[in-house]
């Protein structure tokens, strides 16, 4: 399977290679993750700069090219089965299971990735937890690939809970990001709600930067079968 | 004798403003390459913990930088390889905590290698932008060490950021979150394309339980620092 990415990778020409790869490996279990030290909310409870994991088991044959109408490139996961997990600052542990369909997409073209959902009528790409930047787009020298949502590997990078996401004030947003609280993801918990409280790059109040915007960062992870 | 006990605990309580006896757990989580006993681990999801007690944490000062350090407590190091996590305990005396609050670098250091070394976090990869003051220089400042770095030097800059973040606790003495640009690697990184970022490993290990641990970072990621410290409930 590596071998298959890392010969899609080298040779890509923008004709759906992941897609492509992920046709020959059908039926084959895949696992995102993603974490971060955040604020949430499930079922009216608030815990504050909490451990947040998230997971999202699929298959690769549902890894798709995103449409062409998508204003970047890149992959996207449409279905599978998410749990979290959040281990509060005084130790408690609550696992959930989310009963609304997540998203796992990549953006390649800005270097983003990570947990998407649909919340609001529109997919929204940062919603509950994606991550973004130099890391994650591989811009800065490094040496690990931009994710293709089937090689695994892991990124660390700038954390983003973020309705409406892209949201720069100098990119022609509104500098915010959507109030979760009328945005609930159902979990068989009770709803979730997922917040960013580390924002940076303000000016007037506004987020001028869809990287910088958030001070915080999050791991997100690509691993191999069902974890 | 209740007068006593009384005001006994008024002076235990304007003492404990600082640092109290209270459990802390400092962690690092990071995403890096290198090798623990016989297992050589790439792009593996990372997590450095120590704990400690807050009254061991002390403060100085030097050229206007505040240090916070910690050498007494237990750490450990866990290497998550395709879902599979591998702990070890790090051996006592390799490594401590500390945080540079003015130059806004935090994380792990050992005395017999480097202070940067195994894993700190920065305002970027080598430390060597990290310069704040108030006259407009370039520096990164787009993660809570830097940011907050930014601020002590610029109070202005607190406009930048939102109260949360300028509400982080500063110290190695209350729960915080710190993220920044991730160093775990002994050298100067290299950014030159074709160019490994990390060139070579740590000149000694750092001694675990499992076998002789390197950090020889080649992923150029960031990083999350918290401190944890033990909440009190009250009755």
């Amino acid at each position: 399977m590596k071998l298959l990415s890392r010969t899609c990778l080298s040779t890509v020409a923008g004709i759906g290679c992941a897609a492509a790869s992920a046709m020959a490996a059908a039926a084959l279990p895949i696992t995102y993750t993603a974490f971060a030290i955040t604020d949430v909310k499930l079922a009216g409870t608030l815990y504050k700069d909490a451990q947040v994991s998230l997971k999202f088991i699929g298959d690769m044959g549902d890894v798709k090219a995103l449409p062409a109408s998508a204003p970047v490139t890149g992959y996207w996961i449409q279905k599978g089965s998410a749990s979290l997990e959040i281990v509060s600052r005084d130790g408690h542990r609550i696992k959930a299971n989310f009963l609304d369909q997540l998203v796992i997409s990549v953006d390649q073209t800005n270097g983003g990735a990570g947990f998407g959902s649909n919340v609001g009528g529109a997919f929204n790409p940062a919603y509950p937890l994606a991550i973004d930047g130099s890391n994650v787009g591989a811009f800065a020298g490094g040496v690990v690939p931009v994710p293709d949502l089937l090689t695994p590997g892991s990124w660390v990078d700038h954390a983003w809970s973020c309705i409406g996401f892209p949201v720069s004030s100098f990119n022609g947003g509104n500098g915010k990001c959507a109030d979760p609280a009328a945005y609930p993801l159902n979990t068989d918990k009770g709803e979730f709600f997922i917040y960013q409280p580390y924002l940076g790059a303000l000016v007037g109040g506004l987020m001028t930067d869809d990287y910088d915007g958030s001070v915080n960062d999050g791991v997100f992870s690509i691993l191999p079968g069902a974890q | 004798m209740k007068q006593v006990v009384g005001t006994g605990f008024a002076l235990v309580l304007a003492i404990c403003v600082e640092a109290c006896a209270e459990p802390v757990v400092y962690t690092a989580y990071v995403v890096t390459d290198g090798q623990l006993g016989s297992l050589k681990f790439s792009d593996a999801p990372v997590t450095m913990t120590f704990r400690g007690d807050a009254s061991d944490v002390t403060k100085t000062t030097s050229g206007g930088v505040v240090k916070y350090r910690i050498d007494e407590g237990h750490a450990t190091v866990a290497v998550n390889v395709q879902g599979t996590t591998t702990v070890a305990r790090i051996d006592k005396g390799q490594v401590y905590v500390h945080y540079e609050v003015q130059t806004g670098v935090v994380g792990f250091g050992s005395d017999a290698i480097s202070p940067y070394y195994p894993l700190t976090l920065s305002c970027d990869h080598n430390h060597s932008n990290c310069h704040y003051d108030a006259n407009g220089n370039a520096y990164a400042s787009n993660q809570t060490v830097s940011a907050l770095a930014k601020v002590d030097a610029d109070p202005a800059e607190s406009t930048n950021y939102s109260l949360r973040v300028n509400d982080l606790p500063q110290t190695l003495t209350k729960s915080t979150l710190l993220t920044g640009y991730a160093n775990a690697c002994f050298v100067p990184y290299v950014f030159q394309a074709g160019s490994p970022p990390c060139a070579s490993p740590a000149p000694a290990p750092i001694h675990t339980d499992r076998g002789d641990l390197y950090l020889q970072d080649q992923t150029l990621g960031k990083g999350i620092f918290t401190v944890q410290v033990k909440e009190r409930h009250e009755d």
